[in-house]
């Protein structure tokens, strides 16, 4: 083994697929979002609620990225935005993971009528249309942006029990999973020691490429109408709010741009953590 | 004599059909008893139920027909529940050295597993229950010692072990546990000639030390027959010879045993058993059973 320097050494533990100038670029990205998640309010140079600043100011005029319809700093408002956007599509992934891994795991694991039962019913929410299925849903249950990640969360975790009742059920048939039980192991336990943990790294890809698309589902309801309420500055509603006022093409652009680099950043995130944890698929 | 003591295991015809089209019958009448102390070797070539038997012993198969007790109780199939207490003193090596153990554990705490039933039956096991461990308490250091290994490799993980040293430590984990029967279901199989009678003669010592049964499963006659006090060969999902290994060594009295015998080379763990297609009539004899001693 040779020695490395630090740098070199911080450079081998990012991903390979995140070592190119693109995937740089994206990882960085997403690292600046997530850094605007926690700190964006205090940042912000106006309230991104006050009311105060003129009215559709181009960007560059009164702020950065000019104002809205009520005279509100897009820029803050952007800034402010990312905590609602990236915190619930956090939430929400991670609320996916749980409730579909939790099945998954059921399924995977007991099999028989536990995995019928299971799997049919994934199966049944997974042949309706995500996006339709999300609004019909959010319609239901009314418009709010608690209602929204409720609507996103029924679509979204039924491709983590998928994904780990087959991890499982490849697991489960390993000698040291039937030692374990040979040794007294119950269910829990030998799902706790020997299963949970060999569907962790898989899962956690299946998550990190699964933030950009929450994201986008989430501001897609807002968008509808059926998210965010006014003022909560949301991206989507933004672009919605945006929409009737077609030439001050600041008010959709920059929102939908913030949605667009999250998404791609996430999703190059999720690509390369996969290549990295599973070099049998390859690279597309 | 064995034949005047209670068996620790009392096979009686087994039958094992695996479903599908058309349906396995992997296991064709199978009888045998298994005595405290001794090791015997189930050989015959792959696909002859071998291991279907092995998993019938430990509740992971459920045989069609026939009886299987331990102790004098029938075996309960192993379903979603715990394995009953008492039956946990039968235990298992698998083949396979790179799934035998979880790549994700340290093998210290997978050897512990072993420990903590040993503990639990200890407690749980009524006075005069014949499957109550006795002995001092071990921990996984001492038994990593005990297999040849040292005390300080508990803290890695199977993956920077050798197949070898793997099948030592599952050895371990298993025998940890205190158990009054170890099964090796063809556990060196898988390792390089040099390292398969070391690992034969480890496991051997340490079951007979404690007073288990090892029933030893082998495709290959040539390790088996130094650590076996008894044989049995198994044809075509049949047990078609048994007895002594001298007996059987000097003697075979079945036409698959004298092929079989005839097949072995120098016992360097090269030997292979010939492969008979099932239904081959000259096989088709009756059993040959020596006599015990
Ligand atoms: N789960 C199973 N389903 C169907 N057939 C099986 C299964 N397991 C084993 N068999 C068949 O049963 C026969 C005996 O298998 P096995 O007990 O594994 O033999 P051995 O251990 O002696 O090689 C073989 O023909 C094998 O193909
Ligand atoms: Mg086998």
């Amino acid at each position: 083994m040779t020695r490395r320097s630090p740098t070199a050494r911080l450079w081998r533990a990012i991903p390979p697929g995140l070592r190119q100038p693109l995937g740089l670029a994206a990882g960085l990205i997403a690292l600046a979002w997530l850094v605007i998640c926690l700190i964006g309010p205090a940042i912000a140079p106006f309230d991104p609620l006050a009311q105060d600043l003129p009215r559709f100011s181009p960007p560059g005029e009164v702020s950065f990225l000019g104002t809205d319809e009520l005279g509100r700093d897009l820029f803050s408002r952007i800034l402010a935005g990312a905590r609602v956007t990236i915190g619930l599509a956090l939430v929400l992934v991670c609320l996916s993971m749980l409730i579909g891994s939790l099945l998954g795991l059921l399924a995977g694991f007991f099999g028989r009528w536990v995995d019928e039962a299971i799997m049919r019913f994934t199966d049944l929410v997974m042949a309706f249309p995500t996006v339709i299925l999300a609004m019909v849903t959010a319609a239901a249950l009314g418009a709010s942006l608690f209602n929204a990640v409720l609507a996103a969360l029924v679509v979204s975790w039924p491709q983590y029990a998928r994904v780990v009742r087959s991890i499982v059920l490849g697991l489960r048939g390993n000698d040291f999973v039937w030692s374990g039980r040979l040794l007294g192991f119950s269910a829990v336990r030998s799902i706790r020691v020997d299963i949970l943990p060999g569907t962790m790294g898989p899962t956690l890809v299946l998550a990190s490429l699964d933030i950009g698309t929450a994201a986008l589902l989430l501001s897609g309801l807002s968008f509808l109408g059926l998210g965010a309420r006014p003022p909560t500055p949301e991206w989507g509603s933004m672009v919605s709010a945006a929409v009737s006022h077609f030439d001050k093409w600041w008010l959709g652009v920059f929102p939908g741009l913030a949605i667009l680099t999250v998404v791609i950043s996430f999703n190059f995130i999720g690509d390369a953590l996969r290549d990295a944890l599973d070099p049998g698929v390859a690279p597309r | 004599m064995p034949s005047e003591r209670a068996p620790v295991i009392r096979a009686r015809d087994i039958e094992v059909v695996y479903p599908g089209h058309p349906p396995v019958r992997a296991v064709r009448g199978v009888s045998f008893d298994l005595f405290k102390g001794e090791v015997v070797g189930l050989v015959g070539e792959s696909g002859c139920g071998k291991s279907t038997i092995a998993k019938v012993l430990t509740g992971l198969v459920r045989p069609a027909g026939g009886a299987v007790e331990y102790h004098g109780q029938p075996i309960r199939p192993l379903g979603v529940r715990r394995r009953p207490l008492f039956q946990t003193g039968i235990q298992m090596v698998f083949q396979d050295p790179g799934s035998s153990l979880n790549p994700r554990r340290p093998v210290g705490p997978q050897i512990r597993d072993g420990l903590e039933l040993a503990l639990r039956r200890r407690r749980q096991a009524g006075p005069g229950d014949p499957a109550q461990p006795a002995g001092p308490t071990a921990n996984p250091g001492d038994w990593l010692e005990r297999v040849g290994l040292a005390a300080g490799d508990q803290t890695r993980y199977p993956g920077s072990f050798s197949g070898g040293q793997r099948q030592r430590v599952a050895t371990a984990r298993a025998l940890a546990a205190e158990p009054d029967v170890l099964i090796g279901d063809e556990p060196i199989s898988a390792l390089d000639a040099s390292t398969q009678a070391k690992v034969a003669y480890l496991m051997s010592k340490l079951a007979v030390s404690q007073g288990a049964v090892l029933l030893f499963i082998s495709h290959d006659l040539s390790v088996v027959r130094l650590i076996a006090d008894r044989l049995l060969v198994m044809w075509s999902g049949r047990i078609v010879e048994s007895g002594p290994t001298e007996a059987v060594w000097s003697n075979p009295g079945h036409p698959y045993t004298k092929v079989l015998l005839g097949a072995i080379p120098a016992p360097d763990g090269a030997g292979r058993l010939p492969a008979v297609p099932a239904g081959t009539a000259a096989f088709d004899a009756p059993p040959v059973i020596h006599d015990d001693p």
